[in-house]
């Protein structure tokens, strides 16, 4: 089977601003979280996908066919961009069918299409209104609305919660796992990274144009062998537990939390740990308020992965 | 140093026209780090417009810092520092010539608003860029220069407009730092306004929600989080598809359903600790990753207001 | 031996008094102009104002010392006295470069601003939107006092110390208030309209465009106006006579027949002045609003 989208070898050049550098990567359907600090290169790559820039070397295919080349494809691709450019005076449902009208739908169709999208977003009440008088959430509604109306399988989102409120933000991320799940292929940009945590496990990291790591964020964390796994634990009486779990072979260090009754382990071999914490909890009856792996979500493995590689910093 | 509040509003209403926007919105910030949350058209802006001075309210009263508001604008914004949200520097300027000038606008007299202005530019991570022209600098840099101006002439109390707005996660993870510095050295309170909750949870300990012009919620962040204590949210490994251990647990008598992120949510028989799970997990060969009480977020909590309004 | 602190530390000081606080607008775009990039510009504005004061100077240094003249065989008696007529041109002489001062200095002054969005930072401070204005008109004001009000109160004095003597002041004594007054009504009303163009754009260059085009659009309307109407009286609308206008009445020159030819009076047209400047105030507090800084 073709994947939906699949990138390879592709670079991007501006001139001599380097946009990506040699990605090759496939998207499968579902959602994928593409992170990456500012100027990393998410936004150009996220273009050269959907056929709006020219890759200046390597492939680009969505269904097996080259975006920039075959415009019938553009009929599965819906993209938001990361911009705030709209036609002020016109109103939010006419700027859809217009959209609409040029992916070549009949008016009435585009008309019917156009106003499913605007519920599905939340904006049928101000179909009617000027787009100027839109608040900047529901400009970003609008495009979201633009990029799904006629209906893609694949779907490019580049930072659409940006200023957004917090309604909005939990309504377009359920909109965005629900469309996953329908088994459309979504990629989604954002620097709030436990939005895209609670959204998906599935991730693409790049930076410096370059993808340093892409597939289930769990995975990826287990590869990152340098940084040693980290465990924290809550519960009544922490100095007893950790006095026992120090004497386990495999754990490399035991630190209190004094002040939250906490213990933090650090291991090269959490299975073993885990089994033996296990044992433990069991043969001594301790009852554990919380057990939680501080560094196994998406903000430690960004951390990990982009230490020292912000082009943003200061 | 006084347990005053900061701010302090009764009967604030507002309209545009005959748009309502605040109706008798009543509140008091004590000193600290504050939340200032609400959905857009809520009436945000309106409320720091007032408070700036820019506005008169129709009816009520209020004060920042035992200041009354309404007539007296300028002498409130002698004690507080702006971040507004959207860029609003000069780029020709050198960073330390942009701050300096701000303190100077604060009626620091020049050679101290010059001193002041390095201090705070080392202070928020920009002594590097101090004589770079401003129209160079990042988004993230930006944002720095613009809390350096805010904080030029030590505000009593400082008002960031989305502070993180536009920043990478570890631009953000810095900038928020930062903020919690300020507040820890005792001498600035922060009223901190954003659309990003997980922010304003890493930075303050209270928040003001406002919806539709009035206060929906207000308090310490921590009170506001429900706990439900028989309720854990739960993710584990295995080799299989880990029904057995689902399975295993109804028999135990805990009721289990799939809850977000993939975790399953295990509500515990009455009278029983966690080790049922982990007694359950070694039985049927699985290992418990993570374990946490349910609790709510701050964006629960502000989502099941703004729904209960509905 | 202690280790200092090099956490955050308040600033302790106490803040200057707010009533100068516009006038570090003013230094603030004072201090820029001569690193900015209309310098030599500037620089030859400035020269050329100083060369025509320098030129009324000679004129009063030569008439002090007559035998220079008498040595080239030139009739002193009929060249013109050092009197208010001789001030009020040194003044008059200068309506180039204070238009043009103005419009180097003046056209960015808000629109810069504007463009940036900075109007924000200033008004978030303790600063008013008067006190904000205020500044922004000292960089044109302070200016164009210096090149007419200063040097030619300086001619004058200079001829009262050396020619005039007691007589002189005597009779003119009025003439450094007609002097002072005549040069603060200019630079307020060149200030006023420069700023208010400045608030309507976002670029400086449309704003010198814009003064430009209402300089020749009002004299032109004044023109087409006494064509149709076959009279004079809508000379009062050009700004420009009525500032000459004004002049002849501030200085004591009433009697003279340029004034008499005037079909309005000097205080008519002090009117008008003051109405086009209070105009563009209006304007200017309507483009420059405190609510826009909380977006």
């Amino acid at each position: 089977m073709t994947p939906p989208v699949a990138l390879y070898d592709v670079s991007k050049w501006y001139g001599e601003v380097l946009g990506i550098n040699g990605i090759t990567v496939q998207l499968t359907p579902g959602v994928t979280g593409l992170l990456g600090p500012n100027g990393a290169g998410k936004s150009t790559l996220l273009k050269v996908t959907a056929g709006l820039l020219w890759p200046s070397r390597g492939r680009v295919e969505i269904f097996g066919a080259n975006p920039w080349r075959e415009v019938e494809v553009y009929r599965r691709i819906g993209f938001c961009h990361d911009g705030d450019g709209f036609y002020d005076a016109l109103t939010g449902a006419d700027f859809l069918c217009a959209s609409l009208r040029m992916h070549g739908y009949a008016r009435q169709r585009a008309r019917a299409l156009a106003y499913e999208a605007l519920e599905l977003v939340g904006l049928a009440d101000e179909a009617r209104k000027r787009i100027g008088a839109y608040s900047k959430g529901m400009r970003q509604r609008l495009k979201l609305a633009h990029a799904v109306a006629h209906n893609p399988d694949v779907i490019l989102l580049d930072e659409p919660l940006a200023g957004m409120d917090p309604v909005g933000r939990r309504h377009t991320l359920d909109l965005v796992a629900r469309w996953g799940a329908e088994g459309k292929t979504v990629a989604i940009s954002s620097h709030i990274l436990h939005e895209i945590d609670a959204l998906t496990s599935n991730i693409m990291m790049i930076s410096h144009g370059r993808l340093l790591a892409e597939g289930d964020v769990h995975e990826v964390r287990g590869l990152l062998r340098e940084h040693p796994h980290q465990i924290y634990l809550e519960c009544a009486e922490p100095r007893a537990l950790a006095s026992r779990l120090i004497a386990v072979e495999q754990v490399r260090q035991v630190s209190l939390d004094s002040t939250r009754r906490g213990i933090l382990i650090e291991t090269f071999d959490p299975d073993a740990v885990y089994d033996r914490l296990t044992q433990v909890v069991i043969e001594d009856g301790v009852s554990i308020d919380l057990m939680t792996s501080p560094d196994d979500n998406v903000q430690a493995v960004f951390a990990y992965l982009t230490r020292g590689r912000s082009d943003d910093s200061g | 140093m006084t347990s005053d509040p900061i701010i302090q509003v009764s009967g604030l209403s507002f309209a545009y026209g005959k748009t309502p926007v605040l109706n008798d919105l009543s509140f008091q910030i004590g000193r600290g780090a504050t939340g200032l949350l609400g959905p857009n058209g809520a009436g945000k802006t309106t409320l720091l417009k007032i408070l700036l001075g820019f506005l008169r309210p129709a009816r009520g009263s209020g004060a920042v810092l035992g200041i009354p508001i309404g007539r007296r604008g300028v002498h409130i914004r002698q004690r507080i520092g702006y971040m507004p949200e959207h860029d609003c520097l000069i780029p020709s300027l050198k960073a330390v010539r942009l701050v300096a000038y701000c303190g100077e606008l604060y009626g620091l007299p020049w050679a101290e608003a010059m001193q002041r202005a390095h201090e705070v530019l080392f202070y928020v991570g920009l002594g590097e860029a101090r004589y770079r022209e401003v129209g160079t600098f990042s988004t993230g840099m930006k944002q720095r220069i613009k809390l350096a101006q805010a904080l030029v002439a030590s505000p009593d109390v400082l008002f960031l407009d989305e502070p993180t707005n536009g920043l990478d996660p570890s631009g953000r993870q810095e900038m928020l730092q930062l903020i919690k510095d300020v507040v820890a050295q005792g001498e600035t309170s922060v009223i901190f306004s954003s659309h990003i909750l997980h922010d304003v949870e890493a930075a303050c300990t209270d928040v003001v929600m406002i919806k539709k012009g009035r206060v929906v919620v207000s308090g310490k962040i921590e009170d506001l989080k429900r706990v439900e204590e028989a309720v854990v949210e739960v993710r584990w490994k295995s080799a299989g598809d880990g029904d057995g251990f689902v399975q295993a647990l109804a028999r135990e008598g805990c009721r289990c359903e799939p809850g977000r992120n993939d975790l399953l949510r295990v509500t515990l028989p009455p009278g029983k600790g966690t080790e049922v799970l982990f007694r359950v997990a070694r039985a049927s060969g699985v290992q418990i990753r993570h374990l946490m009480r349910k609790r709510d977020s701050l964006e629960d909590v502000f989502l099941s207001a703004i729904e209960e309004q509905n | 031996m202690p280790v200092y602190d090099q956490h955050y530390h308040p600033w302790a000081g106490k803040p200057r008094p707010r009533w100068h606080r516009w006038l570090v607008i003013t230094r603030y775009h004072l201090s820029l102009l001569f690193t900015g990039k209309g310098r030599n510009i500037l620089i030859l504005i400035l020269v050329s104002a100083g060369f025509i004061h320098f030129c009324f100077l000679a004129y009063v240094y030569v008439m002090a010392n007559r035998q220079i003249l008498e040595q080239y065989a030139i009739p002193v008696e009929r060249l013109p006295g050092i009197n208010a007529r001789f001030f009020l041109t040194e003044i008059i002489a200068q309506t180039l470069t204070v238009a043009i001062l103005t419009l180097i200095m003046g056209a960015g002054l808000i629109a810069d601003d504007r463009r940036d969005n900075a109007i924000p930072l200033y008004l978030s401070k303790p600063l008013t939107v008067t006190e904000y204005l205020l500044g922004k008109l000292g960089v044109l004001a302070l200016p164009i006092l210096g090149i007419t009000a200063v040097p030619t109160l300086l001619v004058f004095v200079l001829h009262w110390l050396g020619g005039g003597g007691k007589e002189f002041i005597l009779t003119y004594w009025r003439l450094p208030f007609a002097i002072v007054a005549l040069s603060v009504l200019i630079a307020l009303f060149c200030g006023a309209l420069m700023l208010m163009a400045s608030s309507l754009v976002k670029k400086g260059a449309i704003a010198g465009v814009v003064v430009v085009g209402l300089f020749i659009g009002h004299n032109v309307l004044a023109g087409v106006l006494n064509g149709i109407f076959d009279s004079r009286k809508f000379m009062i609308i050009s700004l420009q006579f009525d500032f000459y206008r004004l002049g002849l009445w501030l200085f004591g020159l009433e009697h003279v027949q340029e004034a008499q030819e005037f079909p309005f009076s000097g205080l008519a047209a002090a009117g008008v002045i003051l109405a086009a400047t209070a105009l563009c105030w209006a304007i200017l507090w309507r483009q420059v609003r405190p609510v826009e800084v909380v977006k």
